[in-house]
């Protein structure tokens, strides 16, 4: 009762009014978002629409010129990307980004000592447990067999994986993820989607994802946005969203 | 198949310990001076091949540890000395390293270039630092009562810091610092992503770097027993990153079998041509062309494709 209180509190994202620029271009332009603590939720539209811009606001990598992200009631607007992350913001891009010349392994290894708040600690070597806690950790995502292979060996639905993997160490309770399935073939698009649905169900996080492939969409998210423009035009349960003649018409394009 | 680690450090230390039973005066020198030049590249790499960050001006840090015991030498024994050229650099790499590491790639590398100049003319120019001539006559005191002004005591104090200083130097490699150096080196984006303060992780670096090259600086000059503006000139910065470009950038121990190679074919060279810099450059093109990757990541991809 308790791990499920806990887990229902945490991880609650609050955007208001946001506007992110680029030159005159204004990406994202206006967009207020509201998802609860532990909600599983997608954001769709045709590209171009902002979702990538409007991530990488949330995780604080681009600056907004107006406008707020909330988390748990703590204005993160202004905050660094690292500070946002010990807080509880962790993300995997939309080309995936993990280190290639590190092992799949020292890849989690890197993300776990980050959480444990030991980037700096110079004066003593990682021990043999940590080592070996790293290894578990990519058992999870069934990166196992691969761990003492280099980060670029891999396939790019691994690399994914991976990036996930990565993500999790954080212990975050809001997961950015932009476009999970982007290059994957369906056997690797459907191991993963059954991958961030376990993993959603046993931690009980909230997560934010971006997707093209509408079955995936379909098959994970509780409620959908649509973007458009720079702007949200709806935001509702996925057989409502399905149904709507304006979404069914810039994904045509006529919009 | 791994490389014997152990046993090649065994091997190492015993010859280090019999060295002055069967080696001149001379001989002691030159591996005094590979010993020194180890720790140095291995410094410069921890920078440059691990943390990515390009700085060509590691000699003001060598040149400050060099020019601490130019100074202080006849006040202060080596024991206090030592740690306090390596805690001098590190204070100056951390100014410098506030300031520089705003910028990033070729711009830094130059901004650190310009500072070592700047070091360089200063050693010149301050009468204290003895000018052209430089600080001779350094005493190199006694350690718990022994003299060391005799070839194989010094050596023995020499073969002792370095020893510590590589042991150092891969427990920081292989502490979570070094870890996320790599990683910072391999994307920083995703690493800043993790949760680390990109700006903290390489001003860490310069630090790090900066102490063990004053180190390095400091046994240079107790071995020399003077020290010239040589100690803050640009090639000083160079030879470093020659080094660990032959033995592999990749790797801990490139720039150690870089820094053998390098001063060994220097020293051959130089006692039978005055040309020996054309030769050295000649020797230096075939690594570039041959193995770019340097010696030892040549052989661990080898060793890797062998096991598969």
């Amino acid at each position: 009762m308790s791990a499920a209180s806990e887990a229902s509190t945490a991880g609650a994202l609050c955007v208001r009014d946001l506007v992110v620029s680029y030159g005159a271009n204004r990406a994202v332009d206006g967009i207020s978002v509201e998802v609860a603590a532990g909600e599983l939720r997608a954001v769709i539209g045709p590209n171009g629409a902002g979702k990538s811009t409007l991530f990488a606001a949330i995780a604080g990598e681009v600056a907004p010129a107006s406008g707020s992200v909330v988390l748990d009631g703590v204005d993160v607007t202004r905050w660094a990307p690292h500070r946002r992350v010990r807080y509880g913001v962790a993300r995997a891009f939309q080309v995936s980004r993990i280190f290639p010349t590190l092992t799949v392994r020292e890849n989690v290894l890197a993300a776990w000592l980050c959480r444990e708040g030991k980037a700096q600690l110079w004066w003593r070597a990682v021990d043999g447990a940590t080592h070996a806690r790293a290894g578990v950790a990519l058992d999870d995502v069934g990166l196992g067999a691969l761990a003492e292979r280099r980060g670029d060996s891999l396939s790019q639905g691994d690399r994914k994986r991976l990036e996930i993997a990565m993500a999790l160490q954080l212990d975050a309770r809001l997961l950015l993820l932009d476009e999970p399935t982007a290059g994957m073939s369906p056997k690797e698009t459907s191991a993963t989607v059954a991958l961030v649905e376990s993993l959603w169900r046993r931690r009980g996080l909230t997560i934010l994802l971006t997707e093209h492939d509408m079955s995936v969409v379909f098959r994970l998210a509780q409620r959908l946005t649509v973007m458009h423009r720079g702007r949200v035009l709806c935001t509702g349960a996925p057989a409502e969203i399905r149904n709507r003649a304006d979404v069914r018409e810039i994904y045509l394009g006529h919009g | 198949m791994r490389m014997p680690l152990g046993a090649i450090v065994a091997a190492a230390v015993l010859l280090a310990l019999t060295l002055p039973h069967w080696a001149n005066g001379a001989q002691l020198f030159f591996w005094e001076t590979v010993l020194i030049q180890m720790l140095y590249a291995l410094s410069v790499n921890l920078l440059i091949g691990h943390a990515g960050i390009p700085s060509f001006g590691q000699a003001a840090f060598f040149g400050i540890g060099a020019y601490a015991v130019g100074l202080a030498s006849a006040a202060l024994p080596p024991i206090v000395l030592l740690p306090l050229a390596m805690v001098l650099a590190a204070v100056a790499a951390l100014a410098v390293g506030a300031i520089a590491l705003r910028t990033y790639g070729i711009a830094f590398a130059m901004v650190t270039l310009a500072v070592g100049q700047v070091l360089y003319t200063a050693t010149l120019h301050v009468p204290v630092l003895g000018g052209e001539n430089g600080l001779a006559g350094i005493d190199r005191g006694k350690l718990f009562g022994i003299a060391l002004g005799s070839p194989a005591a010094f050596w023995y104090l020499c073969a002792a810091c370095v020893g510590l200083g590589i042991l150092a130097l891969r427990t920081v490699h292989l502490s979570p610092f070094g870890y996320l150096l790599r990683a910072m080196r391999d994307d920083p984006l995703r690493t800043r992503f993790l949760g680390v303060d990109i700006r903290a992780q390489r001003l860490g670096a310069f630090v790090v770097a900066g102490a063990f090259g004053g180190l390095a600086g400091a046994l240079f000059a107790y071995a020399n027993q003077i020290v010239t503006p040589d100690a803050f000139a640009w090639v000083r910065s160079g030879d470093p990153i020659i080094m660990a470009l032959i033995g592999g950038m990749s790797t801990f121990w490139g720039p150690v079998v870089g820094a053998l190679i390098y001063t060994w074919v220097t020293h051959a060279f130089a006692e039978v041509t005055p040309a020996w810099i054309l030769y050295v450059g000649m020797v230096f093109l075939f690594f570039v062309v041959v193995m770019p990757e340097g010696l030892l990541s040549m052989a661990r991809s080898l060793r890797e494709r062998l096991s598969r």
